[in-house]
């Protein structure tokens, strides 16, 4: 049986037709992305303190109703964060932060909490060198992208080149600091309030 | 015939299989999550119950004394706070009380304070004096009880007036 017995098999032309309907949903023409593309190297996000919470009350040990406490970018609380990434790449920091502390007994009752954020990515020593230079984002903004190391001067470089077999691209550090304030406080109950911060770092891909 | 048939079966099991190859994700992100905590506290208030009774105790050789931790006529305050948290209580210690119209007679005052975390006056202990650093109960209350030895071998028949001063602060 030749090929052209086989197409004029009216049976086997209907399966050939059912399994081209049934494929043509999953088959699609090549998509090409030029989103950016670092290769296997991965963003790494360390915390430089353990166990970093954001503890009003070490700034101010009594807090009572009407009162408001301020977290500022220099003091001791403020909670700093180590990004280390491929160099000459754009870094996204973006904050999610709830705009109140909530009571533990009681979630409705609330006090106003403002969180703030400053980087630095000017390849300081360390996260208290880098406190001196950070840049703060005004109140309110919770999202910025930055390069992983800021350039002193001149234009930019030529693009990255693709990575061959196994070479690694070279790694920079960046700071991101997060502080700010809460209150003032309402009449509310005495008791433990607290908020959960979530910090996402990614690599921008102006996509 | 079925040689074919198979072929075509396993092109488009091939083809299925590539769609979802494609849709492998990469991912290049990384999240940490902090937590923002504090702890609210009430402000100190300080309720006074009873106050001290320096008339009914009986004058013992030219002394009035007025026990914080025994005597029924001690002044008595009921503090609220927060739970277990420390306070600072500063109180006058000593005074002399001078006849507010002749201006002659004098009576010199000694003030003491007892602290419990219930209303049981014979469970107090005394209060270092002038100023005291103690914890509130874990109802955030505390029991202050205000006695007084009064000397009075100066004094002269009159009106003596004093106001005792006690502050409370948390540390």
């Amino acid at each position: 049986m030749g090929i052209r017995a086989t197409y004029r098999n009216p049976i086997f032309s209907m399966f050939l037709a059912t399994v081209i309907c049934f494929n043509s949903q999953e088959s699609f023409a090549q998509r090409i992305n030029f989103s950016t593309w670092t290769g296997s190297d991965d963003i790494v996000l360390n915390s430089v303190m353990a166990g970093p919470e954001l503890k009003f009350n070490i700034e101010q040990p009594i807090i009572t109703s009407g009162t408001t406490v301020t977290i500022n970018l220099a003091s001791n609380q403020t909670i700093a964060f180590r990004i280390e990434a491929p160099e000459n790449f754009d870094l996204t920091v973006d904050v999610d932060a709830p705009l109140f502390l909530t009571f533990v007994d009681d979630p409705s009752i609330t006090i106003p909490l403002q969180v703030k954020l400053a980087y630095n990515n000017m390849l300081p020593g360390n996260e208290l060198a880098g406190k001196a230079g950070a840049i703060e984002l005004p109140i309110g903004f919770t999202n910025v992208t930055f390069p992983v190391n800021r350039r002193m001067s001149g234009a930019p470089g030529p693009p990255p080149t693709p990575l061959t077999g196994t070479e690694v691209r070279t790694k920079s550090t960046a700071f991101i600091y997060i502080y700010g304030s809460m209150g003032p406080v309402p009449t509310v109950p005495a008791g433990d309030y607290s908020a959960e911060i979530t910090v996402n770092v990614s690599f921008t891909s102006y996509d | 015939m079925i040689r074919k048939i198979l072929i075509v079966l396993v092109v488009s099991i091939c083809l299925l299989s590539e769609g979802i190859a494609q849709t492998i994700d990469h991912t290049r992100k990384a999240t940490l999550s902090v937590r923002a905590t504090a702890t609210v506290t009430d402000n100190l208030q300080m309720l006074t119950i009873q106050n001290i009774n320096l008339i009914a105790p009986e004058v013992r050789e030219n002394m009035i004394l007025v026990s914080p931790m025994r005597s029924p006529f001690a002044g008595l305050f009921k503090i609220i706070g927060n739970p277990n948290a420390r306070i600072r209580i500063t109180f006058l210690q000593r005074e002399t009380l001078v006849e507010s119209n002749e201006r002659i007679g004098e009576v010199k005052a000694e003030y003491n304070l007892s602290a419990a975390f219930e209303d049981l006056q014979i469970q107090s202990t005394l209060l270092d004096l002038g100023e005291a650093n103690i914890n509130l109960s874990n109802k955030g209350l505390l029991f202050v009880w205000l006695g007084a030895n009064l000397d009075l071998s100066a004094a002269l028949p009159g009106i003596y007036r004093s106001e005792f001063t006690i502050e409370l602060e948390y540390i």
